[in-house]
């Protein structure tokens, strides 16, 4: 909300800067978002009076202008401005003066014709958006005033925030009351009432209610004889430092009730409407209404129309129809002032996307009371600015009028005292009460409150409560650290887990990412991910885009995407993780949000040191990524297999894995399937892993078993194997383990070696072998004897050429 | 023979003396003193000498051996020295050259801060917990006393799932209040992490994810002061003790009374003064930091509880904003973007 301070001053006195002021504001519920000067002229642009208008000697659309200002002789200024005449008053920027666009003036020969400087449209003085005619002022301003010294040029704006609750605020009244009740001065309220003349108003309409559940209260008030022609500056310049545009001056007369009393209200030209009558009614399915921004609109049943004898002229409390609109031409007014429903109105406007000013504050409750006092007041505005006659009488339906029952609310004294943990004394909580506006009696100890009928929010108890802190500042009431048992706090499980990987990854040399849960469904169909391979994706109903139009199964969709930007950026090395969450609905049909741990490498690994680049990443590479975190997470060297993957979605079917431990299904770890890479715009082979998380974290909180240091030495063997090129490597480790032989406490492969003289289609594989007992230096024959075991079981179990 | 070990003594000395490098000393020792060696054999010798003649024999030939070997000692430890000289006089490195170094990983900011935040709350002796990011309309608003066409509501704001005509991702951590709640008896204090969504495009200021920490305490007697106590206590450990920290009345459906949070802009604080150009607070020196209030007694009757007895606060702010002040960061795109070179500006 923009409030000129000027305005506000109508109704309400402060003795405070206008910081102050705002801090003041800010404090109790009104974050004041800007404070802006507005219509600080340079003093040398002063009024003018035309004394004569005469063509330039030499130029054909330029005039020659001899004006008063105040001073001395008059003075000669070239104009080629329309419209000028002798008498009127004009804003002139003397040589010297500064215009607020920071241009400086000077005095100017124009085809030999010296001009002392120049006379100004509204928008050279930035007061209005005209440019194409120089500015015409009041008669009563006195030549030679500096226009900043006339009354409502200069002025600030206060640009507030207001809450969806504080309907009663959208108004200069009603922050002129906020401001009396923080700041303990009075409010002036005054109560302007038209002249009435002519025949009454009720012989020229007549209103019928056919919604009350929509439209409890509606008042309309006839105003003969008008002029329609544009407002005088201070009213144009009122409602665009408000933020309202000016129309003409019955539509300025009736938007500055509003923007000061927070009534909404509309004018119908009366001559327009059939028939005379008022109807305020749902909409016929299919009714059509032309509204004032030129569009038609096909109506619904919900929604709530003001019709005349032919049909819909308005949207109740959003928008006017075009056909009743007030154009130059009318005479006779009917004047709308109503208490529409907020739901109602809430709910067409959504429809309809209409944000008026009308509608946002019907939709946050206009105050009832003020429903026939805003009648008033435009009918005697528009009376004193278009010579508007007001009809005798505010033709009302319901006939009595209609204010709701506020609550009567019961506040303890106690339950202040317990929920501010502060007591406060029962004159103060009445004071800051009746400050507000409420009635406030005592009642057995407690009060009961009756607010006043603009404070629709106020309901209950604790609302009362709150009132009675903002009153007080919340700065009053004391900081203090709650008493309770001292009891330890404990992050969960997951987020620890979370930790502890985090840890682990970043070891690894990988940074961590945070992606979009979204992914678009095509994407989403094609990587299923580990975690969500058996979950059917969740659909947005209302995306912005169709790349947010799914939720992802796998938390690879954003790593991968975020790859290929970091590629398409120059990035040589993407190395990254993400702790995160797959999305979908499960065979039973229940939504499940599985985590996962998802990486991604791919590229080249950084420089070491004194070299271009590092070797290509490569499976191996994800390989002992996860055997470290594995590791890191407490699992056994050899606990986890890993199994060729064959046909899978979405990876490479030559060149990924299943990771299986104790025949449990805990990831996939491989090489991106190209299409998808292809896809994603990546070239570059991408190596990526899921695992399930919980699983993990099933693993990290186990306890650590540790095994004796051995004390005795252990002794080593290595053999060798010719095999052919598909055979898997931990073929020989795991048959080796398996022999569960204590002695034996190690294997590893140290060698794999291609080329001659080994032949083509073959590989070679070194291992070795560490043999060792808890209780003893092993001796050579013991030794032997378990080894040639070895050898003779890989004979029997494999029929390669073994070098022992 | 007794000229003989003479000879070899004085062969052996001289050569000892004329060895320059601890290899050829070594081959003198091996020459003389080693298995094989002259002297080894001389005293192997000594077995076909007259049994008369043995013991004075004897002590010439292990005189000869201690002096060879003393000779040997000093020599090694001479020649050993030398070396080390040289060392030090002449082996040089480049120590400008650069390291060889494994890649460093990072943590992402918005991890880093939410631990942060977590922790202090830790701290105070806050439970942690969770719930899920696909909620329904009673959880995310119904139960939390938005009214049914608060604006909130809206399609406009509010991303909803195909699936149902109730379920949305959910616009707050808040639905975890209510989980959490109706699962446990007060007292308790709790604090939530967790993802949030809006139907927001990703732009410098907006995002369609974004993230959250909500807290809330409950038991007997937990007051608006027990609140302030607890959020300033929690500001000053995130931004210094001396931060300030200020309440203002505002409004959300679930609390009554509630407060909205501001610190005094932290660019202005450094700075010592109020810069009315300041680009973090914009001329105000308060920034907008979080939302809280005392649980409305509606939420609190949606749980189950009874709102004469307990009483509690709740909080909520944002992971990402923390981190844009904390980090001076100006675009939130960059949380979400993953661009490395922005990453790896953090730390491990
Ligand atoms: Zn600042």
């Amino acid at each position: 909300m923009r409030v000129p301070l000027s305005w506000l001053a109508e109704f309400v006195t402060w003795s405070a800067s206008p910081q102050a002021l705002a801090e003041r504001l800010t404090l109790a519920g009104f974050p004041v978002e800007g404070l802006e000067d507005v219509g600080r002229l340079d003093a040398r642009i002063r009024v003018a009076r035309l004394i004569a208008v005469e063509p330039h000697p030499h130029a054909e659309r330029l005039s020659v202008c001899r004006l008063d200002v105040g001073e001395g002789a008059p003075t000669a200024v070239v104009s080629g401005a329309p419209e000028l005449a002798a008498g009127q008053r004009v804003p002139v920027a003397l040589a010297g003066a500064r215009l607020p666009d920071g241009r400086e003036m000077r005095t100017t020969a124009f085809a030999g014709v010296e001009s002392a400087g120049m006379l100004c449209s509204e928008a050279e003085l930035e007061l209005g958006d005209d440019a194409s005619r120089v500015l015409v002022l009041p008669d009563d301003a006195e030549p030679g005033t500096p226009l900043v010294d006339i009354a409502g040029i200069a002025d600030t704006v206060l640009e507030l925030e207001v809450t969806s609750n504080r309907g009663d605020c959208l108004s200069v009244l009603g922050i002129a009351r906020e401001v009396a009740a923080a700041s303990g001065v009075p409010l002036r309220h005054p109560r302007p009432r038209p002249r009435e003349t002519g025949a009454p108003a009720a012989e020229d309409v007549r209103v019928r209610i056919e919604a009350p559940d929509g439209c409890p209260r509606y008042c309309a008030r006839v105003v003969r004889g008008v002029t329609v022609q544009p407002s005088p500056l201070w009213l144009r310049l009122r409602l665009r430092r408000a933020g309202m545009r000016p129309v003409n001056v019955v539509v300025d007369a009736t938007n500055h009730v509003m923007l000061e009393r927070g009534q909404p209200l509309h004018a119908f030209d009366l001559e327009r409407l059939a028939e005379g009558v008022i109807v305020v009614r749902r909409a016929a399915s299919g009714e059509r209404l032309v509204t004032l921004d030129g569009t038609e609109r096909t109506l619904d049943p919900a929604d709530l129309v003001i019709a005349d004898g032919r049909g819909p002229v308005a949207l109740a409390g959003i928008m006017g129809g075009e056909q009743s609109e007030v154009t130059a031409g009318t005479r006779v007014l009917l004047l709308e002032s109503a208490f529409f429903a907020p739901a109602i109105v809430r709910r067409t406007a959504r429809r309809t996307g209409i944000g008026s000013e009308a509608a946002y504050r019907f939709e946050r409750r206009v105050d009832p009371a003020m429903v026939p006092e805003a009648l008033d007041c435009a009918a005697a505005l528009i009376g004193r600015l278009a010579g508007g006659r007001a009809a005798p009488g505010i033709v009302e339906e319901p006939a009595g009028g209609w204010t709701p029952e506020m609550p009567a609310i019961r506040l303890r004294p106690r339950r202040v005292a317990a929920l501010l943990g502060v007591d406060m004394p029962r004159g103060e909580i009445r004071r800051r009460l009746r400050a507000l506006g409420a009635e406030c009696r005592s009642d057995a100890g407690a009060f009961v409150v009756t607010p006043p009928s603009h404070r629709g929010d106020l309901e209950r108890e604790e609302d009362l409560v709150e009132e009675v802190a903002r009153l007080g500042g919340y700065d009053a009431i004391p900081v203090r650290l709650p008493e309770m048992p001292l009891t330890s706090g404990e992050d969960s499980r997951t987020r620890l887990t979370a930790r502890r990987l985090r840890r682990l990854l970043i070891a690894e040399g990988l940074a961590e990412m945070v992606t979009l849960a979204f992914t678009d469904a095509a994407t989403n169909g094609r990587l299923p991910g580990f975690v969500g391979r058996a979950l059917a994706p969740l659909a947005v109903r209302n995306p912005l885009s169709s790349e947010t139009g799914e939720l992802r199964r796998s938390p690879l969709a954003g790593l991968v995407r975020a790859t290929a930007t970091n590629v398409a950026l120059g990035a040589d090395f993407v190395g990254a993780f993400e702790i995160g969450k797959g999305y979908g609905v499960d065979a039973q049909g229940v939504r499940q949000e599985p985590r996962a741990l998802a990486a991604v490498l791919c590229g080249a690994w950084p420089s070491r040191g004194v070299e271009r680049i590092g070797p290509t990443v490569d499976f191996a590479d994800l390989k002992g990524i996860v055997e470290n975190v594995l590791a890191g997470l407490g699992l056994q060297e050899d606990a986890a297999r890993w199994r060729p993957i064959g046909e899978e979605a979405f990876l490479h079917p030559g060149k990924a894995a299943v990771i299986e431990v104790a025949g449990t299904a805990i990831g996939v770890a491989g090489s991106l399937h190209p299409k998808i890479a292809q896809a994603c715009d990546l070239a570059e082979e991408v190596w990526v892993c899921e695992l399930d998380f919980e699983i993990l974290a099933d693993y990290g909180s186990r306890r650590v078993e540790l095994r004796p240091v051995p004390r005795f030495p252990a002794v080593t063997r290595d053999i060798a194997v010719i095999v052919d090129e598909a055979f898997p490597a931990a073929a020989i480790l795991e048959e080796i383990r398996s022999l569960a032989d204590a002695r034996i406490e190690a294997v590893r492969l140290f060698d794999c070696y291609r080329g001659a003289p080994v032949p083509t289609g073959k590989k070679s594989l070194a291992y070795s072998i560490a043999y060792r007992a808890a209780d003893r230096t092993l001796t050579d024959d013991e030794v032997g004897v378990v080894h040639a075991g070895v050898l003779e079981r890989l004979r029997e179990r494999f029929s390669f050429d073994l070098r022992a | 023979m007794e000229e003989e070990l003479a000879r070899l003594r004085e062969a052996a000395l001289a050569e000892i003396a004329a060895c320059g490098t601890e290899a050829e000393l070594e081959a003198v020792r091996v020459r003389y003193l080693g298995r094989k060696g002259s002297l080894t054999e001389a005293v192997r010798g000594l077995g076909r000498v007259p049994p008369a003649e043995r013991p004075a024999l004897g002590a010439l030939v292990n005189q000869a051996k201690e002096a060879v070997e003393a000779a040997v000692a000093v020599a090694g430890e001479r020649l050993a020295a030398a070396r080390l000289a040289e060392s030090l006089a002449h082996d040089r490195i480049d120590v400008t050259l650069p390291g060889r170094r494994r890649p460093r990983g990072h943590a992402h900011p918005l991890r880093l801060v939410e631990d942060e935040i977590v922790d202090v709350f830790v701290g105070m002796g806050f439970q942690v917990a969770e719930g899920p990011e696909v909620e329904d309309d009673y959880h995310n608003f119904a139960a939390l006393n938005f009214g049914a066409d608060h604006p909130a509501r809206d399609a406009q704001d509010t991303l909803f799932l195909a699936d149902g005509p109730d379920l949305l991702l959910r616009t707050h951590t808040s639905p975890v209040q209510i989980r959490y709640m109706r699962a446990t008896q007060p007292p308790l204090r709790v604090v939530v992490p967790g993802t949030v969504y809006r139907r927001d495009d990703l732009d410098p200021t907006h995002s369609p994810m974004f993230q959250q920490v909500e807290g809330f305490m409950v038991d007997e007697r937990v007051s608006f002061a027990d609140l302030k106590g607890v959020l300033v206590h929690f500001l000053r450990r995130l931004f210094g003790a001396e931060t300030g920290v200020r309440f203002r009345p505002s409004f959300f459906p679930f609390t009554e009374p509630s407060a909205e949070v501001d610190i005094a802009c932290v660019r202005c604080a450094a700075a010592g003064a109020a810069d009315p150009a300041c680009r973090v607070c914009r001329g105000r020196q308060w920034l907008e930091i979080l939302g809280a209030g005392m649980i409305h007694p509606n939420v609190l009757r949606a749980v189950g509880y009874d709102p004469e007895t307990v009483q509690g606060f709740a909080f909520g702010l944002g992971t990402d904003r923390i981190a844009i002040l904390r980090y001076g960061i100006e675009d939130l795109r960059l949380f979400y973007e993953n661009d490395l070179r922005f990453l790896a500006q953090f730390p491990s």
